[in-house]
């Protein structure tokens, strides 16, 4: 594809220029950014010359953008919707009845042990001026709800796992097609030339179908998705080897050898290249520690989010939100993060599901709760998307006695921030909360919105391969209107 | 630009058609009355209404259009549910002398009963988002106007070309030529040490040795450089380097991906197979044919059992697939797109794929021609071929010697012969069961068919001596037995493929073995029951005669849709199987026992007995030689099958069924595929037939691709409209057909001829100003290209530099290093950071676990055909590069190996370095740069020259040379 072919010319300064103006070499040049300023924006905006050109530069949106990064808090294994944030009186009234004959009939389930009609063994309430109704799982997430546009009519085309994994972060029910975080990056690039684009902060379980999930498929590797682990080394081989003197003695011989051989041949773009992207590579040894390093977070922020809670999922996720936030700030244009380990099942209750899905909730409300929060008080809400959105949701009936099966025929998903319209609910499902009743979503309405909040017409936003046009969005994707402010 | 982003759908039928009946219109309609609209009624108005009534009318009358359900209703044509108000009813009826339609004739009354049908139904018509007005999809007009269906003219001379004796290269008359007319010179010819270099990473994926580069710099013969050429032509690395680009079509990979990432069985086997075809350089034509039916082909020369050709089908199996899947045939469908996908793009270099929900929106491809090579692979079936090794067939032979002697003697006894058995059960059948097999023919007749050498050519017949009852005893007859060649022999026995109709299969059998039941080509049972309990069975009987259940059905089975077959497997050394009666039954239980007690033959006198043991002492001690068999995954022959057409991609809505045969633009129309054989075989013949205009330019231009890192078309796997057209159209097709009719398909033989060019073997440098501002981009290749190396060069050089290549093949698969970010079900063990010291080709492509070094330096993800890959220039590379531990490691060990160089100097030892890595003496600035930092790493850049050489840190110079781009690029 050769995305780096014409950068040579097209750069404002070329290296050799650029390396002639800052006598001191190669680590000169690297520190030089790296000290520039407090905040990496200005670092941008004080060294611009080196990274405009690459596949990760910043391109102009469609449109305005109402949103300038998302985080996307991706809640594995399908949480129940009629437990969470689509309220069904009637779940109580009919409970313990056959559903073939309370509901009607049924679709196929992944493990056709149908059992009765079940309610939700938690409370609703209402919140907020807007009154959304909220179960006690939920309890901090509630306080927020007058900045959340719900979707209760979210669909899925797949009931098993891995596809609709794929499905919800691919846009295809199958392995290999680029993640959505891809797309956003080959769509938008980056504000950050220390960072990736496409960060996926693990929070110890990679969905089922695993780092496909995150990949760039057929758009260069550039994109794919960047697994940030737990802990002060997020990312691969981002930790030097050696001491920092020692490293850049070593590149700066590097440097000096490597510009003797492009000189030689007459410079070449994909050299030349290659020789800048040392350079990133350099600032990201230094800023991704950075980033991982919340030392410097206040007591007040930490308490917020919970990262001394005394649940270690809680603890966990409480990092990732904050790291989401700081990530935010530093430009970086997509962020999932996955759910942390809870000793049980992730959001999949087949069987136990109170046990379940009380686990998992508590690791997520409050520091979810406390992003909103925290962007919220420093303005950066507006400008960032949060999506929470599973791969699909469960049957309002159980599985067995005590566990609901996967439904992808209606299920809740929210959207908070950057162009939402707060306190608002979009679409209705039936009065079991089992199927959409009126205005149906899918995968690919939402992928399409999120790209319009981003400033991009899913639309427009194509790559050819294999002799075809590809999109996101495939054919298919319209805007849930109602969700927009 | 709307139906540039409409375009086809590689694997989504289902998307497709949950779209359709999400859509109001739509959804009233069944998929059984879009099945009836499609066969009984589309039909009908296609060939009497569309002549006039369409948009395709060359003339339209009446003004209105019968081409889609809104026309109809615009032109209230029809009246939905009331047939006796509409029109168009009346019109077919005749009855009216002014409007009786079609005008050519009435139709017959049936005919006329389904359209009253029809609009009595509503008028289901599936969502076509409109009639398609612009879009007449003209095959043979397409064929005509895309050159790529043109095949080569075998007349192409090469021109003259300025400067060029008549006995030039031709490729250098065509490029020079070419050049000439733009006004462009070529670039001088590469240094030797360049060239060197260039060379033997093409051809073997590995950097040349300093005493490679030293002998062809000092070798002053004329043909120096082609000795070069046939030496490295000649390496056993050149299969693995060429080996490895063969694999990234194919997809290849050694699990299947999705939620646990099961293991693909043996496919360690088929790579292996692919690198010594390579090696060996079986032609093109007949590796291509060995691909797609090697399970039918005439054996190599030496290869009597036809090993190698077999092991040769493991690619079409290499696919994903997940477990579990709620439908099963789409899965199905899923599984033999992706298998026409690598097919069509690898070997025809077309897109065949994306018509498999309509006609190709820019190709010669009908959805026609889909469907009709999904025949091919609904007629086939995956299986563990059984490999024999060195003195099998002798073996076999012998044991079968034995067993014939035995059996005259007991000829000659004139026993009585003992007949089949009838299934006649003295208690009543409660489950109801029916027949399915009695196996008392005297051939596995109806489709039922053995691999391997366990099962002979036939059931047992009466009169049969049993070699394994050590006495003057018959075989019970009517049964397959899996023991009457030894115990020792393996095999498979199949059944032919049936309707899922009954819940229950019962087997009567007797012994050890297994038995599998596979639903529309659905082998994952045997990794994970879910949905499908009962499919995958291991059946000991200790002895006795007993009913092994299978369950024909699953979760979510739709009756009247399935279909399926059953597998008798016999793959235990130490054991046999017999099987006496397969019956179907609606419900349990098992069907009662009938007795089996009365095979004992008292006929026979005992005192024979005696001679009787020693002949199946003879037998079971030459069977116990039978050498040990292997296994490789491979394609059989399965029930031949034509596949219906899925409208709109949708297996639910039936369309016209298709007879198997190739590509309409490929003549396709005029082949018909045998009844008896699935047609793979055909197939293959078709692709490789020298009149195919694709099979040979695809290839050529491949080598190409990989030669001078750009394609002749850089598209490689798409020739189609919608590629990018050849940049020397001419010195394509003289490669073609110089590659068909003068090499004889020969890999090497073209790979020669191109590297013996001059265009090959110049100068990459950018040094002539005026040819890089008129050809910027060298598509007229007035010089060779700089190339990074791929991601397996990188690490292999890295292993050769530093001493740690292991240069054996590999049997199986190194398992991949896992580091912590690899995490995830199926996670398997981890292997050594290393890789053992083995070539990249040999460590193991797990799909949840691919190698992140290989990921980051742009091996492909295997999901597809990908002829060429990707490149990306990342920082990831260069962390990599500088931070990953298996390069720092060796680093480490590269220094201490080259600390035994036995240099004198600290110069010296640089300067070996710098060969060993770069394949070049260093200049001096270099050097001079080299040891101060050798000094500085050190710790002391006052360091003396002496004490830099013996105690100086190498390892830091060592590891700085790995992060050289010219290490990584080929200039």
């Amino acid at each position: 594809m050769g995305h780096h072919c014409n950068n040579y010319t097209q750069s404002p300064l070329t290296r050799r220029q650029m390396l002639t103006r800052c006598a001191s070499g190669f680590g000169g040049v690297a520190l030089a950014g790296l000290m520039s300023g407090k905040s990496f924006g200005q670092q941008i905006s004080q060294a611009p010359a080196i990274q405009k050109a690459g596949p990760l530069a910043p391109k102009p949106s469609h449109f305005t953008a109402k949103a300038k990064s998302v985080i996307f808090l991706y809640m594995d294994g399908g949480p129940s919707q009629v437990d969470t944030f689509d309220f069904k009186p009637d779940l109580i009234k009919f409970n313990g009845e056959d559903p073939r004959k309370a509901i009607g009939k049924l679709e196929p389930t992944q493990f056709n042990s149908i059992g009765k009609v079940m309610q939700s063994p938690w409370k609703f309430k209402q919140y907020g001026e807007s009154g959304a109704w909220v179960s006690d799982l939920f309890p901090h997430v509630a306080q927020c709800v007058d900045d959340i546009a719900f979707v209760k009519t979210m669909t899925s085309k797949f009931p098993e796992h891995t596809t609709a994994n794929y499905f919800l972060h691919t846009g295809h029910g199958i392995q290999g097609r680029p993640s959505m975080g891809a797309w956003m990056g080959y769509g938008l690039g980056s504000e950050n030339d220390s960072l990736p684009g496409f960060v996926v902060l693990n929070g110890g379980l990679i969905p089922p179908g695993g780092l496909d999930n995150f990949n760039s498929g057929f758009l260069p590797a550039s994109y794919q998705g960047s697994i940030f682990e737990q802990g002060p080394n997020p990312l691969a081989n981002v930790k030097p080897r050696e001491s920092g003197n020692n490293q850049r003695a070593k590149l700066d011989l590097v440097q000096s050898l490597d510009q003797a051989m492009i000189d030689a041949v007459g410079g070449d773009g994909a050299l030349e290249s290659a020789v800048d992207n040392y350079e990133t590579a350099y600032r990201m040894q230094r800023a991704v520690p950075e980033l991982a390093d919340i030392s410097g977070e206040s007591e007040e922020v930490k308490a917020l989010y919970g990262l001394d809670h005394k649940n270690k999922g809680t603890a966990t996720f409480a990092r990732q939100c904050l790291l989401a936030r700081r990530l935010v700030e530093r430009g970086v244009r997509f962020i999932e993060l996955t759910c942390p380990k809870v000793g049980g099942d992730r959001w999949d209750q087949h069987g136990n599901l109170k046990d379940g899905h009380a686990n998992n909730a508590v690791c997520v409300d409050q520091p979810i709760a406390a992003l909103i929060k925290d962007l919220k008080r420093t303005g950066l809400l507006d400008e960032t998307l949060i999506v929470w959105c599973g791969e699909f949701g469960r049957t309002p009936f159980a599985q067995g006695s005590n566990g609901r099966d996967h439904n992808p025929h209606a299920f809740t998903i929210w959207m908070s921030g950057g162009g939402i319209k707060g306190g608002t609910s979009v679409g209705t499902t039936d009065r079991f909360g089992y199927k959409v009743a009126d205005d149906k979503y899918d995968i690919h309405d939402l992928h399409a919105t999120m790209l319009h909040l981003m400033g991009i017409d899913h639309t427009r936003l194509t790559y050819r391969f294999s002799g075809r046009d590809f999109r996101l969005t495939d054919v298919f994707g319209r805007l849930i209107e109602g969700v927009l402010a | 630009m709307l139906t540039r982003v409409s375009l086809p759908l590689l694997l989504l039928a289902l998307v497709c058609t949950h779209a359709r009946a999400e859509d109001e219109k739509a959804v009233a309609f069944t998929d059984e009355q879009i099945t009836f609209f499609e066969t009984k009624i589309r039909p009908v108005l296609a060939n009497n209404c569309y002549s006039c009534h369409s948009h395709e009318a060359k003339r339209n009358k009446g003004g209105f259009y019968m081409d889609s359900r809104e026309g109809i209703l615009e032109a209230f044509l029809a009246e939905p549910g009331k047939p006796a108000e509409s029109m168009m009813i009346e019109a077919v009826h005749y009855k009216d002398p002014s409007m009786q339609m079609p005008p050519a004739g009435k139709l017959p009354d049936n005919v006329i009963k389904d359209l009253e049908k029809w609009v009595e139904m509503g008028l289901p018509w599936p969502d076509e988002s409109g009639p398609a007005v612009a879009e007449v999809f003209d095959l043979e007009q397409r064929r005509k106007d895309h050159w790529a269906w043109k095949a080569p003219s075998r007349s192409i001379k090469p021109p003259k070309a300025p400067g060029l004796s008549s006995d030039a290269n031709p490729i250098d008359k065509f490029v020079e030529a070419r050049l000439a007319a733009g006004g462009l010179k070529p670039a001088e010819p590469a240094s030797r040490e360049v060239l060197i270099r260039r060379l033997t990473h093409d051809l073997t994926g590995l950097p040349p040795t300093p005493g490679e580069i030293e002998a062809f710099i000092n070798d002053k013969s004329p043909k120096a450089y082609e000795k070069l050429v046939d030496r490295l032509l000649a390496h056993k690395a050149f299969g693995e380097k060429w080996g490895r680009h063969w694999l990234d079509s194919m997809r290849y990979a050694e699990a299947y991906g999705h939620e646990f990432d099961y293991s693909i069985p043996h496919p360690w086997v088929y790579r292996n197979a692919v690198i010594n075809a390579i090696n060996n350089d079986i032609p093109y034509d007949r590796f291509v044919k060995e691909h797609i039916a090697g399970d039918q082909v005439e054996p190599r020369p030496g290869d009597p059992m036809g090993n190698e050709s077999i092991k040769m089908t493991g690619w079409w199996y290499l696919h994903e697939q997940t477990h579990s899947p709620t439908d099963v045939r789409l899965h199905e469908a899923d599984r033999i797109d992706n298998q026409i996908d690598v097919l069509s793009k690898t070997f025809l270099g077309m897109t065949i794929a994306c018509a498999r929900c309509h006609d190709h929106k820019f190709d010669a491809i009908g959805d026609e021609d889909y469907y009709a090579m999904a025949g091919f692979l609904q007629s086939s079936r995956q299986q563990e071929a059984y490999i024999g090794h060195k003195g099998m067939a002798e073996h076999l032979e012998k044991v079968g010697k034995l067993a014939e002697y035995g059996q005259k003697a007991f000829e000659r006894l004139k026993a009585e012969p003992l007949k089949p058995t009838a299934y006649n059960p003295e208690k009543p059948d409660a489950s109801r069961s029916a027949l399915f097999e009695d196996f008392n023919e005297d051939e596995y007749e109806n489709g039922w068919s053995a691999t391997g050498w366990a099962w002979g050519d036939r059931p047992t017949v009466p009169g049969q001596w049993d070699p394994t009852s050590g006495k003057a005893a018959p075989v019970m007859p009517g049964v397959a037995h899996s023991g009457l060649n030894g115990k020792e022999a393996v095999g498979t026995l199949r059944s032919p493929e049936f309707d899922v109709t009954h819940r229950h299969l019962w087997l009567l059998v007797k012994g050890k073995g297994k038995a599998r039941l596979i639903i529309d080509g659905y082998t994952m049972a045997r990794h994970n029951g879910l949905l499908f309990s009962k499919k995958d069975v291991n059946v000991d009987t200790k002895g006795k005669w007993q009913w092994v259940e299978l369950i024909t059905h699953f979760d979510f089975h739709t009756e009247g849709n399935h279909r399926a077959f059953v597998e008798i497997i016999d793959d235990d050394k130490n054991a046999y199987l017999m099987i006496d009666e397969v019956r179907t039954s609606p419900r349990g239980p098992a069907p009662p026992m009938p007795d089996m007690g009365h095979i004992v033959l008292d006929s026979v006198k005992p005192s024979e007995d005696k001679r009787f043991a020693d002949y199946t002492k003879r037998f079971n001690e030459q069977s116990a030689r039978i050498p040990n068999h292997s296994r490789a995954l491979a394609i059989v022959d399965g029930s031949p099958e034509d596949s219906y057409v899925h409208v709109r991609g949708s297996w639910h809505v039936r369309g016209e069924t298709m007879p198997r045969r190739t590509l309409e633009a490929l003549g396709g129309k005029n082949e018909s595929s045998p009844a008896d054989r699935s047609g793979r075989l055909e197939l293959a013949q078709s692709i490789v037939d020298p009149s195919n205009p694709l099979t040979a330019r695809v290839q050529v231009n491949r080598l190409w691709h990989h030669l001078f890192g750009t394609g002749i078309v850089p598209t490689v796997d798409n020739f189609g409209v919608l590629g990018i057209a050849p940049s020397h159209p001419e010195l394509l097709d003289y490669l073609a057909v110089t590659f068909m009719h003068e090499d004889k398909w020969s890999n090497k033989a073209m790979i020669k001829r191109i590297v013996m060019s001059r265009a090959y073997q110049r100068s990459s440098d950018k040094t002539d100003a005026a040819a890089e501002e008129k050809d910027p981009t060298n598509i007229l290749l007035h010089r060779q290209n700089i190339r990074r190396l791929t991601a397996e060069g990188i690490r292999d050089t890295i292993l050769a530099v530093s001493g740690s290549l292991r240069k054996d093949m590999h049997g199986r698969s190194e398992p991949v290093h896992l580091t912590s970010a690899m995490d995830g079900r199926g996670r398997p063990k981890s292997g050594p950071l290393d890789g053992a010291g083995y070539r990249s080709i040999y460590i193991s492509v797990r799909r949840n676990f691919l190698s992140p070094m290989m990921l980051t330096f742009d091996r492909p993800i295997p999901f597809t055909a990908i002829g060429r890959r990707t490149i990306t220039n990342v920082p990831a590379q260069s962390l990599t590069l500088m931070n990953d531990p298996f390069v720092h490691e060796q680093a480490v060990k590269w220094s201490q190996r080259q600390g035994k160089d036995g240099a004198k100097t600290v110069q010296e030892r640089v300067d070996n370095l710098w060969m060993k890595a770069l394949g070049r003496m260093p200049s001096e600035e270099e050097r001079t740069a080299a040891i101060a930092f050798l000094k500085e790493a050190s710790g002391n850049p006052d360091l003396s020259d002496q004490d830099a050489l013996n105690k100086g840190r190498w390892n830091e110079l060592c590891h700085a040379i790995f992060n050289l781009k010219e290490f990584i690029f080929i200039r």
